[in-house]
């Protein structure tokens, strides 16, 4: 008897402390948690908590700092769920930690074959959490359930052939009883896909191919077999719009990025937002930004979704500040392109005409000798997170000023290894270029302020309603400006690079800040 | 040789590892009896396999690629022969005198890390705890006494319990 009440115990506790997809959908409701990659499912990468705020930032101190076992790249987003931070360790290890002390509850170690194909490092920028459940992708593209109380494995899934180039650095995403995982691999000639699993036993439910094949609409933009090796992507966390039961989600680059004499043609679904049915996968709407890419200008952001007043009746639309230097408001319900404005030097296009398609400038495609424009191949912007706060009502993002020498080269393509067409000359020796926080006012695309930085960021912003921006450098320092002036509030030197997005949280109903910089966590709170 | 500093985890799976080099031993129970028999004798209440059962005792979804038929054969026998740290059971009092118990997970000077006898995650501070103290004994019983034949039944489920194929 006694055994039975201890076991119901148990149950009752284990019910109070899971994640549903109800408690996902109302994420901002909870703000002592950060539960999904960008903290809600709108992308905005902001936090009602307002405890931190410009008047008492500067007196910010390191809570505590967790050191991670790697000599890989850190790009983690942390999930913190009732006081348990849940954290990826590449190249794709999983750590539950107490979320007050950093202290360590349990450890997932996922052993790799020996040689993997991942263009840019064996990162990992996250979990997904439902239920009791913690769920990770791998470099070896499988999905993985852990027991999220024990780090036991539930189950394990090869989502693709990791030998031909595919694999998962994407933090998942829950959308009601799914789990929504994107595929790198647009270096190694992959066919990408987005795709939806069964939390409870792995079991794939919808796919949607980023390539179209043939009888798919978007295939007539393809000639010969381009499409069997086109790329297409999709590695970092889209949004979910739950009125619409839309998930919005950025591709990657055609393959190969630097010549596209292959595959002549739009290349859809590549460098495009798309917009699928949460329950089936059927693409709604998509908007292409840049048809025919050949400069590996993805479009790996997360879409931000805002319900603002446009001429002069409130509309669903998607904010989205794109690798190719251009800052894109769209309708979310249809996909039609109302507004593009650059946000950085561009150097490449004239303009964007009404349905914002891009007119080129001549001579901008790669060539033997080499082109060089702005932006870079990293582009403008890229993969980190941008932030949008309803108190100033401001989009904020990490910007590069950069150019690079495009270069076309032949290449054949063989499974499971680089499928590129040349390599270009990323940063110019003598100008190597900086880069700058930024704010933009997203009725208009115009620059409200900017914070400028010495060299070029790879780490997201977060905003609070404090209104503090938090931001990093590639130098190693985690800093707070005013997010209505950009006027430094606080830094501290980390002492090694950052490339990951910052979260914020409370923790014994005090607010912290958590971030990856160098192979640690480091957390912040007020004395 | 030159000393390997690796991590608690890390070390038992070496050994685990060249336990398994020694040990080539087959099971000589019928698995699918001894599955009928984890779930009649009530294992489950305490272990999870595949996600279904307890977490008070090692998740057993995948140990028989871990370990060899004699550590399994022991592990149900003499259970105490052989805990490993994270089954070190923690009997500690809060400062307000309430009891908690549970599994240790992680500790250092000033912190413990437990899953509680309720199944939560727990971080407890030292210096507010009245009493702390911890057990090195597994909390199972022995299955010593169990027929020859079921505890090869047994042994020869948990051995079955493997990784799924592929490079894993």
């Amino acid at each position: 008897m006694l055994r039975c009440f201890v076991l119901l115990m148990a149950a009752a506790a284990a019910l109070l402390a899971q994640v549903t997809s109800d408690r996902l959908l109302r994420a901002d409701r909870e703000p002592a948690n950060w539960m999904t990659y960008s903290g809600g499912y709108n992308g905005w990468r902001y936090s009602t908590l307002d405890q931190i705020n410009r008047g008492n930032a500067p007196q910010l101190k390191v809570k505590w700092v967790h050191q991670m076992p790697t000599t890989h790249m850190v790009e983690t987003s942390p999930i913190v769920v009732d006081g348990i931070m849940y954290v990826t360790e590449p190249p794709s290890n999983v750590v539950a930690l107490d979320a007050e002390t950093g202290r360590q509850f349990w450890r997932y170690r996922c052993e790799l074959p020996g040689r993997i194909n991942v263009c840019c490092g064996q990162v990992n920028r996250g979990v997904a959490v439902l239920g009791n459940r913690v769920f990770v992708g791998t470099v070896d593209a499988h999905l993985v359930a852990l027991d999220a109380k024990t780090g036991a494995v539930l189950w394990d899934v090869e989502v693709a052939n990791y030998a031909h180039g595919y694999s998962v650095t994407v933090a998942p995403l829950v959308v009601k009883d799914k789990i929504i995982l994107g595929i790198a691999g647009g270096e190694y000639g992959i066919r990408g896909w987005l795709d939806a699993y069964e939390p409870a036993t792995g079991k794939r439910i919808w796919r949607f191919n980023t390539v179209p094949g043939p009888g798919e609409a978007g295939h007539d933009t393809w000639k010969g077999d381009a499409w069997k090796q086109g790329g297409g992507s999709t590695w970092v966390t889209g949004s979910y719009d739950a009125a619409q039961n839309l998930i919005i989600w950025g591709v990657g680059n055609p393959s190969p990025d630097w010549n596209g004499d292959v595959r002549p043609g739009d290349n859809l679904y590549k460098d495009s937002a798309i917009a699928l049915d949460a329950d089936t996968g059927k693409l709604k709407w998509h908007f292409q930004f840049v048809p025919h890419d050949v400069h590996d200008w993805d479009a790996v952001q997360v879409p931000v979704l805002v319900e603002a007043p446009w001429q002069g009746r409130e509309r669903k639309l998607v904010y989205w500040a794109h690798r190719n230097g251009f800052f894109y408001v769209l309708d979310r319900e249809t996909g039609k392109f109302l507004l593009g404005k650059p946000f950085a030097t561009q150097t490449w296009a004239k303009g964007l005409d009404a349905n914002g398609r891009p007119i080129r400038l001549p001579n901008i495609d790669p060539t033997p000798e080499g082109v060089t424009i702005f932006p870079g191949v990293q582009g403008a912007t890229n993969w980190y997170s941008p932030s949008y706060n309803p108190l100033t009502k401001l989009l904020y993002l990490s910007t590069w000023e950069n150019r690079s020498i495009y270069r076309k080269g032949d290449q054949e393509h063989t499974p499971g290894n680089r499928y590129i067409g040349s390599v270009p000359l990323i940063d110019l020796p003598d100008d190597p270029g900086h880069g700058a926080i930024r704010a933009l006012n997203p009725a208009t695309g115009e620059r409200v302020w900017e914070y400028k930085l010495h060299t070029k960021p790879w780490a997201g912003v977060l905003t609070t309603a404090g209104k503090v921006l938090f931001g990093g450098s590639d130098e190693g320092t985690y800093f707070a400006v005013d997010a209505e002036t950009g006027k430094e509030l606080w830094r501290q030197y980390c002492g090694g690079i950052i490339r990951a997005n910052g979260v914020t949280y409370q923790s014994k109903g005090k607010q912290v800040v958590a971030i990856a910089a160098g192979n640690s966590i480091f957390t912040f709170a007020l004395p | 040789m030159p000393g390997l500093f690796y991590s608690p985890d890390r070390v038992w799976q070496v050994v685990a590892y060249l336990r398994s080099l020694a040990q080539r031993e087959t099971p000589k129970g019928d698995a699918a009896h001894g599955a009928a028999l984890f779930a009649s004798r009530g294992c489950a209440g305490c272990h999870r396999v595949a996600g279904q059962g307890g977490r008070s005792g090692p998740d057993l979804t995948q140990i028989g690629s871990s370990r060899s038929v004699r550590h399994l054969r022991e592990a149900m026998t003499n259970p105490d022969a052989d805990v490993r740290q994270r089954y070190w059971v923690v009997t500690a009092r809060g400062e307000d005198g309430r009891p908690v118990n549970g599994f240790l997970m992680n500790e250092d000077t000033y912190t413990v890390q437990l899953f509680d006898d309720v199944g939560n995650l727990r971080s407890l501070s030292k210096p507010g705890l009245r009493d702390y103290a911890v057990a090195k004994k597994s909390k199972m019983p022995s299955f010593a006494k169990l027929p020859a034949a079921e505890l090869d039944n047994l042994v020869a489920y948990l051995g079955s319990l493997r990784r799924p194929g592929g490079v894993r």
